[in-house]
């Protein structure tokens, strides 16, 4: 069995991590550290500090799994959109700029890459999919364009764009997979032709015969041979 | 005997396209019967309160010739001298060398901005119903509940959807009239649904 797999670095979740791990520690060790002084800060309050850490690190590891079995909420209309080279059309008005976007490219084997949104945009030159003719239908209310800072993904590349998915995609067997949900069950994703457009979903299980999650179109405006099942 | 000059596959004939190969947005280019049907649908649309904005009806079987044979030579997927000629479209597809044919209909590819959906070996279609006249993309929007006439002049109440492609009582208010909906592409109604 060949195992392709591809793992994100994810430097923001991280931070994002260790920001929520001081929030913890704030929480569950409410410590009067700003009363102490100096001296004891260096003689005593750095072994205290290693001591809470551990501690909390302890309890919110056992709070993990539990967790994990419940399902976490994880937004799928605000969070996935479908993108095109260096445009993404998604359900979102209030992307900040820099927002770290994981890009899955719904080829042959799927790809996974990483990306970052810049601004809201409306130029055909950028978005494909508001050029003549197409952007009456891909504009539709509520749907809003990035433009994407995308490196290696080329300008003819579509496929689904994950913003700040809570773990890292693999690429097993030639299809990206996330639980996005964190109910230990794997999102995946899939795109075909319909007839003047392409579909892209995410499915809870396995594509097409799964738990429909999400789903987006892009009207092309020109008449394809359907290929989705 | 006259001659021809063709002129190489290239970014050149995008502006030629949008210039002299656009599709049109007119009911009035629709073939008959499906051009009666369509305006009578539309006009049952209206009268029940509806807003209708017709986006595209005929397309133009030259820039469907352009777009299929650039998609094939640019993606590897033909030979630009397996391209088969048409009749008003003076374009040589074969440069002499098959890099240069390549590179001159990748730049009609992106100048298109045609796509390349992923797996797909299907190129842009030669035919369908919006070439043959059979076809209509519309925006159907209304507020709340509206009565549709269909066809037999019952009236038919239907609840507005975000997503036409399941609001099935308005596919047979259209079926009605002959108008049928593909319910895969949200704005398209056709003489069969295809």
């Amino acid at each position: 069995m060949v195992i392709d797999e591809t793992r994100l670095s994810r430097p923001e979740l991280r931070a994002s991590r260790k920001r929520d791990t001081i929030v913890s520690m704030k929480r569950c060790c409410p410590l009067p550290i700003r009363r102490l002084h100096r001296p004891l800060v260096l003689c005593g309050a750095i072994p205290i500090l290693l001591i809470a850490a551990v501690s909390c690190r302890k309890a919110s590891e056992t709070r993990q799994p539990a967790a994990a079995a419940a399902g976490v909420a994880f937004p799928f209309t605000e969070r996935i959109g479908w993108f095109q080279g260096p445009c993404l059309a998604i359900s979102n008005q209030h992307l900040a700029r820099g927002t770290s976007v994981a890009l899955v490219v719904t080829g042959e084997p799927q790809k996974v890459q990483q990306a970052r949104s810049l601004e809201q945009t409306t130029a055909p030159t950028t978005c494909k999919a508001l050029m003549q003719g197409r952007a009456a239908i891909n504009a539709k209310p509520g749907i809003s364009f990035y433009a994407l800072e995308t490196g290696s993904v080329g300008s003819t590349d579509m496929g689904i764009g994950l913003v700040e998915p809570p773990a890292s995609l693999a690429v097993v067997n030639g299809l990206a997979r996330v639980d996005l949900d964190q109910d230990g069950q794997s999102e995946v994703f899939s795109s075909c032709a319909t007839s003047e457009g392409i579909k892209f979903a995410v499915w809870t299980g396995r594509a097409y015969q799964g738990e429909p999650r999400w789903s987006g179109y892009y009207y092309l405006g020109y008449d394809l041979k359907p290929n989705c099942p | 005997m006259a001659t021809t000059t063709k002129s190489k596959s290239g970014s050149y004939w995008v502006t030629w396209a949008n210039a002299h190969a656009n599709g049109s947005d007119s009911v009035d280019d629709l073939v008959e019967p499906f051009k009666a049907n369509a305006r009578a649908f539309i006009k049952a649309l209206e009268d029940a309160g509806a807003k209708v904005n017709v986006k595209e009806t005929k397309r133009s079987d030259k820039r469907a010739y352009l777009f299929h044979w650039c998609w094939l030579i640019g993606l590897g997927k033909a030979k630009a001298s397996e391209a088969t000629d048409m009749t008003g479209v003076e374009i040589e597809w074969d440069h002499g060398d098959e890099e240069k044919s390549k590179k001159g209909a990748k730049e009609m590819i992106d100048g298109f901005g045609l796509a390349v959906p992923p797996d797909s070996t299907n190129a842009p279609a030669l035919d369908s119903n919006h070439i043959a006249g059979k076809a209509i993309d519309m925006v159907i929007t209304w507020k709340n509940t509206i009565k549709i006439k269909k066809k037999d002049g019952t009236e038919e109440s239907v609840d507005f959807m975000d997503d036409v492609n399941k609001n099935t009582k308005l596919h047979a208010v259209g079926a009605s009239y002959g108008a049928n909906k593909l319910t895969t592409d949200a704005p398209h109604w056709s003489v069969d649904g295809h």
